[in-house]
């Protein structure tokens, strides 16, 4: 049965695995579901149609599911934090904002520092570490193995590359390629997320390959690298990193707005 | 509050903490095991204050606010680290500040008269010395010394192992990467476009600090000789100590920023990676000091 604190509102505690810790002043509304090993501290608000995973910890005075701005709880989507997620305190994660949509989701074992804030239809990929204060708009996605420093922020339909680092106070305004390091206002790309690329287990050669395609992608570039330089970067390296870097930027390149999740007109809500 | 003892249900302090009768403890709060509360000190409401957190007299914590949370450092290992709060703190809401962790000496320390504004954040190993002053959303990343009267304006966010200086004034939205001279006016004019720097003193700091006239003179001189171009700032440093009966902040200026340089990346505090900081070493209560194992308990040099 889960330990839950008799000063902590739970309406439904059938939602609640076995070992579930629920905090003094906690609220857990009645569709929500929680998974085995999930600590809730003191002053958690979990609400909507949440479902948090096994094995997260919920700091004190964080809020998941809470319903976008401007919206009712019934009127909501749902929100899912998948297992391992660390939610630190005062960090906001909103439901999506479309009863029938996919809504916000966590993948995996992420940690969001003190003050993020996740907008609708967000979503995480597995494994990531934003710092404090930094801020997810609405429909942006953020790939695995990302990284930020405070202040970051990320503007809604924007996509952040997997292993990826964005510096404090990035302003990400289009899409973040995969591998970057990116700072500023609007963001640009700096140079390879070499340490981080090291730590995930990319072998020497693969980095040299990646620094590589980077030099000739964005060395004297303004802007998003042309048609020419990617096919000459296509034609100089077979990788599949590469591959990958380059079918992220052809993808943003098509969009037209340098957002491959941004909606069409009259699209999207 | 006071009188509210029928709304005792709404607070959650744990057996083993120890708050003063003379203390006030808002509902839907928590105090958390071996914590301690000094007399005068109101807690608001939504508070927490978590687990071997030492707050002393006439504190004010605001509503929301977290003191003493876990450390964000994935190095902690879930040590009975510290936090000690001294006297006369202000913490407005949602302010929080974490506890210590082994690697950084196992203390966070705020000393006394400090202010934190809205949401202002403190990690893990820092030390603020007294009367420091922290505007809204300011982000101190872990072991960032503040040293007494310094001022940090609103958004900014400090580089883990900085210093910032005595009397100084960190402008709003400044990203702090090196450690910031006493007396000075640290900002970047023309955010994203310049490296942020010291542009000349700060006015209120010196008139905080008492300064005199002649005094003020000096550091406004100094201030600008030695960054004004900071290529040869080492030989400015050492022709500035150098100097025969130099006033009290100008000695201070240069012994400040005669450290900084001995440090990494502009940041004295570099020198202290993994091991135990003096100012832990020095404010550890000796009896946490001595059961901690020896190769730890010796203070960096």
């Amino acid at each position: 049965m889960a330990r839950i604190s008799p000063k902590a509102v739970v309406v439904n505690p059938d939602g609640l695995a076995d070992d579930v810790e629920v905090g003094p002043f906690s609220y857990v509304a009645g569709e929500v579901e929680v998974g085995p090993g999930t600590r809730i501290a003191n002053g958690v608000t979990v609400t909507g149609r949440t479902r948090v995973g096994a094995g997260c910890w919920l700091h004190a005075g964080c809020i998941v599911g809470c319903a976008p701005p401007g919206r009712s709880e019934d009127d909501a989507g749902p929100c899912t934090v998948a297992d391992g997620n660390v939610i630190r305190e005062h960090v906001i994660i909103e439901a999506g904002a479309d009863p029938d949509g996919e809504g916000t989701r966590l993948a995996e074992r992420n940690m969001l520092m003190v003050g993020c804030q996740v907008a609708h239809d967000a979503s995480v990929a597995e494994e990531c570490i934003f710092a404090n204060f930094t801020r997810l708009e609405r429909g942006a996605r953020v790939e695995r193995f990302v990284r930020t420093s405070g202040f970051t922020l990320i503007q809604a339909y924007a996509t952040v590359g997997a292993y990826s680092f964005t510096t404090g106070y990035a302003s990400v305004v289009t899409d973040v390629p995969p591998y970057a390091i990116v700072q500023g206002l609007p963001s640009r790309v700096r140079c390879v997320n070499t340490e981080n690329l090291r730590r995930c287990g990319f072998d020497a050669e693969a980095i040299r390959r990646i620094k590589g395609a980077f030099r000739m992608l964005f060395d004297g570039a303004e802007g998003p690298p042309d048609d020419e330089r990617l096919r000459a970067v296509e034609r100089a390296f077979d990788d599949e990193h590469v591959r990958h870097l380059l079918d992220s930027l052809r993808r943003s390149a098509a969009s037209g707005t340098g957002r491959q999740r941004q909606p069409a007109a009259g699209e999207g809500r | 509050m006071a009188g509210d003892t029928e709304l005792t249900v709404l607070r959650e302090v744990a057996d083993s903490a120890r708050v003063d009768p003379g203390a006030r403890v808002g509902v839907f709060s928590t105090v958390g095991p071996e914590a301690v509360v000094g007399a005068g000190t109101v807690v608001g409401r939504r508070a927490t204050i978590g687990p071997r957190v030492r707050l002393g007299r006439d504190n004010v914590v605001g509503d929301g606010c977290v003191l003493g949370a876990m450390p964000q450092d994935l190095k902690y290992r879930g040590s009975p680290t510290l936090l000690i709060i001294g006297d006369r703190n202000r913490f407005a809401p949602d302010a929080s500040v974490q506890l210590g962790t082994e690697h950084g000496g196992y203390l966070t320390r705020i000393a006394d008269d400090v202010f934190m504004d809205k949401a202002a954040h403190v990690a893990h190993d820092c030390h603020l010395d007294d009367k420091v002053r922290l505007g809204p959303c300011v982000l101190l990343a872990g072991h960032v010394r503040v040293e007494t009267g310094a001022t940090i304006e609103e958004s900014c966010g400090a580089h883990h192992f900085t210093t910032i200086g005595a009397f100084s004034r960190v402008g709003a939205r400044t990203p702090v990467r090196r450690d910031v001279p006493p007396f000075a006016y640290f900002t970047s004019f023309g955010f994203y476009t310049a490296a942020p720097a010291p542009h000349g003193t700060d006015e209120e700091g010196m008139a905080r600090a008492g300064l005199a006239e002649a005094e003020k003179d000096e550091l406004r001189r100094a201030l600008r000789h030695l960054f004004e171009d900071e290529q040869a700032l080492a030989v400015k440093v050492a022709e500035l100590l150098a100097r025969p009966d130099l006033p009290a902040p100008l000695r201070r200026l240069g012994e400040f920023c005669r450290r900084s340089l001995s440090g990494q990346f502009g940041r004295y505090r570099e020198r202290f990676r993994g091991r135990m900081p003096p100012e832990a070493a020095r404010h550890l209560p000796a009896e946490f000091l001595a059961g901690l194992p020896e190769a730890q308990r010796e203070a960096a040099p």
